[in-house]
């Protein structure tokens, strides 16, 4: 499908989301949830309790904000990304903040007992959400969606140098995240 | 946790297993969102509606000023209308139209002494003043003996000017 006739599409289907169309709604639902989904786990360094909270928040903002979207502007999916990206933050801030808790003497205890496993995957999440945009779009890429360089160089309409460099970049940046604390 | 990962340590961190979100998820996000989207074409109708009984009361206010605004308007008018002065002309007395027609010149003279004597007649049925009238008439236009008109000649008028044609019969006659 051309850049276009996804323009004409996805506007098609805003309008009639707009007007109360509830089978519009679940076509665009169909299509875009597996992606999304598949995302949002990603993002959630796997943590299907945390993913599962994010994917129903981000949809219920997205129906309700479907005025914002402009088809033009981007894809549905990518702006049902930018929703999710920024209910993760607040969702990993608001943990953050539940799990440590200081008691009436001082001491500063722990909400919920956590294994190694489940705090290295918050951890991860917790990273991926403070990395520029630019560095998350690439290690998704790569680590997501699977590509290769030399694809997303093409997808991108940039060097393979460029790409390549862009991506060490962004896993130093991780790297150096994670480890920080 | 302060250790820096391994380069196939952070392969691993970034490519995790993924579980796909459950059928029972799923179909939740789904009910709730669709709701939502329904609820949007309820507010939509309701919307609709509103507007349509804003409209019909609009045109209802509107009818109803309409239908109050000549009361106002009469009300406004009377207000500021001043009272009704009657002016009543007292017709001319036939004494007056008497007098008025011996100051008048032939051929007008007669005309208007035969009103004066109509108005004798008819007004005040004095009909000796009404036959000094319409004597006076004849003669100061004698032509108007010659012709009775049955239509506005009264019983008088006709008895005199039958006389007077008489008179002129006798006279030429007699010559």
């Amino acid at each position: 499908m051309s850049e276009a006739d996804r323009v004409w599409r996805e506007r098609g289907l805003r309008e009639a989301v707009l007007a109360g169309d509830e089978r519009a709604w679940r076509t665009w639902y169909d299509e875009s949830f597996a992606a999304l989904d598949a995302y949002v786990a990603w993002r959630c360094g796997g943590l299907r309790d945390l993913a599962d909270e994010v994917l129903q928040e981000t949809w219920l903002v997205a129906v309700r904000r479907v005025r914002d979207f402009q088809p033009d502007r981007g894809a549905f999916q990518a702006w049902l990304r930018g929703i999710a990206g920024g209910v993760i933050r607040n969702r990993l801030r608001r943990r953050q903040r539940d799990r440590t808790v200081v008691s009436l003497n001082g001491d500063v205890a722990s909400g919920q007992p956590h294994t190694d496993k489940r705090e290295r995957k918050e951890r991860v999440a917790e990273v991926l959400a403070k990395l520029p945009e630019h560095y998350e779009a690439v290690l998704r890429a790569k680590y997501l969606d699977g590509k290769t360089m030399a694809e997303i160089a093409t997808e991108w309409n940039d060097s393979l140098k460029s790409v390549e460099s862009l991506l060490t970049r962004a896993r130093d940046a991780f790297r150096q995240t994670y480890s920080e604390e | 946790m302060s250790d820096m990962p391994a380069p196939d340590d952070l392969e691993a961190l970034l490519t995790p297993n993924l579980m796909p979100a459950s059928a029972a998820v799923r179909g939740l996000i789904e009910r709730r969102s669709s709701g939502a989207v329904r609820s949007r074409l309820w507010l939509r109708r309701g919307r609709l509606v509103v507007a349509l009984a804003a409209c019909y009361l609009a045109g209802m206010v509107t009818i109803d000023f309409l239908r109050m605004r000549p009361d106002i308007v009469t009300v406004g008018v009377l207000r500021t209308l001043p009272e009704r002065i009657v002016v009543v002309i007292p017709a001319e007395a036939p004494l007056a139209v008497e007098l008025r027609a011996e100051q008048a010149l032939p051929p007008e003279q007669a005309q208007v002494y035969f009103t004066a004597g109509k108005r004798y007649a008819t007004e005040a049925g004095d009909w000796d003043s009404a036959l000094r009238c319409y004597r006076n008439a004849l003669d100061a236009d004698p032509k108007q003996a010659e012709r009775i008109d049955p239509d506005n000649d009264d019983w008088l008028t006709m008895a005199l000017k039958l006389d007077r044609q008489k008179e002129k019969e006798n006279a030429k006659h007699e010559n």
